[in-house]
């Protein structure tokens, strides 16, 4: 039940992560939603490959992404993804928080870790 | 290997995710099944050897699609039970038991969460008894319609009179099958239409 829990939250936390690591994906090249589901899904940020889909459609919709259909050498033209300047100001902006919020997080964590070393002194 | 069986599974997946985003407008709808659908082609092209397993790891890997429909921000589907598979044919039928069953059809209806407002009222109201109360009134009304009044009338002549009037029904014979048809297939079609509402729950 715990463990549930503590998924749940993470589900939740890596929500709202993922799409800003779409946009910082797309900084400096054009992705194909098949690339950008495996990068995601390997690094575990989304639930599954599909959830990319759902989620590049929301970028495109708050006009953070745009797509272009190229030819594939494989078959029919693919849809690429790339950023508008609007992606990329929110991109810098989420980058700076995130520094300022890993940065909180760690510290308070890294303190909280030198306590229990100290405890088990 | 067999190409039919695994081209069956994709389809089945699919179905499964038309199913699960049905709520969202169709041109959304349409792009991200598209999408997903091309993705897993891609997936088979790079795959060594093709087979049943394979083709499920791809799904497995797709993620369910619970997951996809709550990325694309749409609440989980609530979950029909045997409440709501019944509901519809306890309202129907549940009048026979002494009208009762239909009450209770009545509160399971307006319990559960997976039919909507209109629905419910709709339910409720085409016939309140469901088809008991349908052959109760047109007992009712076959009764009165053939209902015979004998008058009899004894003159000065002494000679008993009598006359038996069969009123006639105000509305003619068709207007009358009409109406019964209606009366009929009104609950039975609101049946069918709340089992259709169960399936494809709000």
């Amino acid at each position: 039940m715990y463990h549930m829990i503590e998924k749940q939250e993470l589900g939740q936390l890596r929500r709202g992560i993922a799409d800003r690591c779409v946009l910082a994906l797309l900084q400096h090249q054009e992705g194909y939603g098949f690339d950008l589901a495996k990068t995601l899904s390997e690094a575990h940020l989304i639930a599954g490959e599909g959830t990319i889909y759902p989620l590049l459609a929301r970028l495109r919709r708050e006009g953070l992404v745009e797509t272009v259909w190229r030819e594939s050498p494989e078959g029919p033209p693919r849809r690429y993804y790339r950023l508008t300047p609007a992606g990329m100001k929110s991109l810098q902006q989420f980058r700076q928080e995130w520094r300022r919020f890993t940065q909180s997080v760690e510290a308070i964590l890294n303190e909280t870790e030198d306590s229990h070393e100290l405890k088990e002194r | 290997m067999n190409s039919k069986n695994v081209d069956q599974m994709i389809r089945d997946y699919m179905g499964r995710l038309q199913q699960s985003l049905r709520d969202l407008p169709q041109a959304r709808r349409q792009e991200i099944l598209e999408e997903i659908s091309e993705h897993i082609r891609t997936a088979r092209k790079h795959l060594h050897i093709e087979n049943e397993t394979a083709i499920r790891q791809i799904l497995a890997q797709m993620g369910t699609v619970e997951d996809i429909r709550a990325e694309a921000g749409l609440t989980p589907i609530p979950e029909v039970s045997w409440r709501e598979h019944w509901t519809p044919w306890i309202l129907l039928f549940g009048g026979f038991f002494f009208f009762v069953g239909w009450l209770a059809g009545v509160v399971l209806l307006w319990q559960s969460s997976v039919w909507r407002l209109h629905d419910k009222l709709l339910g409720t109201l085409i016939w309140p008894g469901g088809l008991a109360a349908v052959i109760i009134s047109l007992g009712v009304s076959l009764r009165t319609g053939i209902s015979t009044v004998r008058v009899c009338s004894r003159p000065v002549s002494g000679m008993s009179h009598c006359v038996t009037h069969s009123s006639q029904p105000a509305t003619s014979p068709i207007l009358t099958l009409i109406l019964v048809a209606v009366a009929f297939a009104a609950p039975i079609g609101m049946a069918i239409r709340l089992v259709v509402a169960a399936r494809h729950p709000v």
